[in-house]
């Protein structure tokens, strides 16, 4: 009920951003390298490092965009290791993944560049999983149900949908969040366990899976941007 | 602005609830077999397939010394729930079927093998191992006599149709 709620929302935002170019039209100075990239941007997920002063979660993520005018190429790179208790025994998990994508940004003339965007991304995950776990069986002669099961060479996939703000704090520096949601994942190269937990990803049966970064960015700038009118 | 505030509000509400497992257990370590019966209309002759009730004098699962099950006078069964042994990847059943004069009329025997994988649910719930792969590798039954309904051991999910 909760997601399901989450996800109507989070389509109706979608579609604003149509509605908004209707009214506000820019118009360019000039046309000319109106795509060429001004700097790039390199960020961090603090959400992440914070998670990983538990035991139980070691990750971190940096984030790179570079702007083609309103449209933002991204890539983000990260890396997530689990040791989760169970209630019947333990977890592990460990893993690289990365993200490539495009944003939009609707904060087109904001002199700071500050963003509200909307974008997709496509995740690609490198990771290894084990468990150790104990039940009982039905029939107590049997004796106890052990499991210990590795998966050495997993590999998976997905789709994000991503939504966001970038806020400039001081010059070259801008704070933001990304909400993230995640979908069509996809694990091969499982043995005996069943691919459990995607890093970059989450859990795998859940879907969609969402996801929230909250990040730092440092942007090194080449290029002035062109200057935009809002009169038409 | 308001737009941004909308979106601040959501994200707001879609953090708390994040990503919450379901604690759904449907792991079975047990077959369930089915005795069934086809009833032919001797009038339309259309066949209908009805609940058989069997009564056993004993009832023996490969690895466990003793009979599962026992003879229970005027107690009859439609279906009854086996244990697999998880430490090997066969298991036969061996079923003495009694007559309702009391002497042993019959005995039946089925095999299957199977595998296993396992699947983290949840860390609450923890993990569980799922026997899979259901086959039937012998049996003195015919086989039209059974009908293998599901190869994976669920929670409530019969495996084995047996017609008698």
């Amino acid at each position: 009920m909760c997601k399901s709620f989450f996800s109507i929302l989070f389509f109706l935002l979608l579609s604003l951003p149509s509605v908004s170019q209707e009214k506000v039209r820019l118009r360019l100075d000039t046309v000319r390298n109106k795509y060429m990239p001004t700097g790039l941007r390199i960020g961090m997920d603090v959400i992440s490092l914070i998670r990983s002063r538990d035991n139980s979660l070691k990750a971190w993520e940096i984030n790179f965009d570079t702007d083609f005018s309103r449209y933002y190429f991204t890539v983000d790179y990260g890396y997530w290791a689990t040791n989760q208790m169970l209630g019947n025994g333990n977890y592990q998990n460990a893993g690289n993944y990365i993200r490539v994508g495009a944003d939009i940004n609707l904060l087109l003339k904001d002199p700071d560049k500050n963003m509200f965007f909307f974008g997709f991304r496509y995740g690609i995950s490198s990771f290894r999983e084990s468990v150790q776990y104990q039940n009982n069986s039905s029939y107590p002669g049997f004796g106890i149900i052990t499991g210990n099961e590795t998966n050495n060479n997993l590999s998976g996939h997905w789709i994000e949908l991503t939504t966001g703000l970038r806020v400039k704090i001081v010059s070259g520096f801008w704070m933001g969040y990304t909400g993230r949601l995640k979908f069509a994942p996809s694990a091969s190269g499982g043995g005996k366990l069943t691919p459990y937990d995607m890093p970059g990803y989450g859990i795998i049966e859940e879907t969609p899976y969402w996801g929230f970064d909250y990040q730092l960015f440092w942007r090194f700038g080449w290029r002035k941007p062109i200057k935009r009118s809002a009169k038409n | 602005m308001a737009r941004i505030l909308l979106f601040l509000l959501v994200v707001l509400f879609g953090t708390s609830c994040f990503n919450e497992p379901d604690c759904i257990v449907t792991a079975s370590t047990a077959i369930k077999i089915d005795f069934k019966q086809i009833k032919t209309n001797s009038t339309t002759l259309a066949k209908t397939v009805a609940d058989s009730a069997l009564v056993f004098n004993s009832v023996w699962v490969s690895g466990i010394d003793t009979a599962y099950i026992k003879f229970v006078k005027d107690k009859t069964y439609n279906s009854i729930t086996l244990p697999v042994d998880p430490r090997v990847k066969t298991i036969k059943y061996i079923f003495n079927i009694r007559s309702t004069s009391g002497t042993i009329s019959r005995t039946d025997s089925i095999q299957f093998s199977f595998s296993s994988e396992s699947r983290v649910i949840a860390p609450r719930c923890g993990a569980y191992t799922y026997f899979l792969d259901l086959k039937v590798t012998s049996t003195n039954f015919e086989n039209a006599k059974y009908k293998l309904v599901s190869n994976r051991l669920l929670k409530n999910t019969t495996n084995v149709q047996v017609f008698f």
